[in-house]
């Protein structure tokens, strides 16, 4: 090796002193544990999975809240989220989204600490935005529901809820329950 | 607790504390080994806030596995192994862009030295930063643990688990990379110092 570069990487990668803010993390982390168990986790992900295939197929064409809430738990589950725009500003997230599928999410453009995003993706008519609520992994789904009356907020399991407003299908979901409150905050106000 | 002459607790005793629940010998791991922890998951991926959920995700596996810790085996390599995995779990999430802007923003807000030669020392290092972050995970992780940790073939080869000659061969692969990548840095022959 060249005697010059030795010392480069020696200064460009030298150790370096962890945040004070890590302690808390991991205290914080430790309070509201993740699912331990994960070859359960995969095993409940690949069923749901294999179910919103199913579902997708037999009702390609119609709106699906069933085919979006196990998308949705898909996503939360899955090691390897979905993100095709990385992103951690809100309005450039949503005019991405905009762009991409036509559907305008009404993020909000100063979300709380507790709401960190992390990017969308997208198909033809579904944007997912992926984001972190109080350090927990949250996904909202939105799809068209064109014509579809509005239908309120139905909590299909504890972690899931979904709604019908203005022609879209919102899909929420987040790692527990108590995460599902926190992830509101992406949109709506405290 | 049981002290070394030097007054530091035992770090075998300490993970026996923390295997028997001890929070105090929890905190006691973690101050010891907070640093190493994070400058590995940074230097891996490049980025801040990747590094703080690496760091937290290998902090509680170690809690949650210190019951697999087998004494015979150093702890330092075992506690390696948790933030290589942490690294490699996260690199798979496919979540994360490395920021350009961080270390000439900390260069700027530097009072110490020149301004100018702060962002130049600062533009380098990110530029190494940031060929490193592009080189393949087999290849990163080897120099991240030779360079941040200035760990031996032998220390890599036990944590990433593979054969010295692996890991020799690994780095010098990375280092032919990073040479033509890096090659602006390169001094000009017979240039005066």
């Amino acid at each position: 090796m060249n005697n010059w570069l030795e010392p480069e990487l020696q200064r460009g990668l030298r150790s370096v002193s962890a945040p004070d803010e890590l302690w808390d993390r991991i205290q914080s982390a430790q309070s509201s544990p993740r699912p331990q168990n994960r070859s359960f986790v995969w095993a409940m992900a690949a069923a749901v999975a294999v179910a919103a295939v199913g579902l997708s197929v037999v009702r390609a064409h119609r709106d699906n809240a069933a085919g979006d809430e196990a998308f949705a738990i898909h996503a939360l589950t899955s090691d390897s989220r979905r993100v095709a725009f990385h992103c951690q500003n809100p309005a450039q997230l949503r005019a991405w989204v905009k762009a991409k599928t036509g559907l305008d999410i009404p993020l909000r453009p100063d979300p709380p600490a507790s709401i960190q995003l992390i990017g969308a993706a997208s198909t033809a008519d579904r944007a997912e935005i992926s984001y972190r609520a109080a350090d927990q992994n949250a996904v909202l789904l939105v799809s068209r529901a064109d014509g579809a009356a509005d239908v309120p907020h139905d909590r299909a399991s504890g972690n899931v809820s979904s709604w019908v407003m203005a022609g879209r299908r919102f899909t929420l979901a987040a790692d527990t329950a108590a995460d599902l409150q926190i992830a509101c905050k992406l949109c709506h106000l405290d | 607790m049981v002290l070394d002459a030097s007054g530091e607790a035992v770090i075998e005793d300490v993970v026996e504390a923390c295997r028997r629940g001890d929070a105090d010998a929890f905190r006691e791991l973690f101050e010891t080994y907070k640093d190493r922890v994070y400058s590995i998951a940074l230097r891996y991926s490049g980025n801040p806030a990747a590094a703080m959920d690496i760091a937290q995700d290998t902090f509680v596996k170690l809690l949650s596995r210190i019951g697999e810790y087998r004494s015979e085996a150093s702890f330092d390599s075992w506690l390696y192994r948790l933030v290589v995995n942490s690294c490699i779990d996260d690199q798979r999430r496919g979540r994360r862009i490395a920021p350009f802007l961080d270390g000439l923003i900390d260069a700027v807000c530097a009072p110490a030295e020149s301004v100018l030669h702060k962002l130049m020392r600062a533009e380098t290092e990110q530029r190494v930063q940031d060929v490193v972050a592009r080189l393949a995970p087999e290849h990163r992780i080897v120099i991240v643990l030779r360079y941040t940790e200035g760990l031996s073939y032998d220390e890599i080869a036990g944590i990433v688990g593979c054969s010295p000659g692996t890991v020799a061969s690994r780095l010098n692969r990375a280092h032919k990379i990073l040479e033509r990548r890096l090659a602006h840095l390169r001094p000009e022959q017979g240039a005066k110092s």
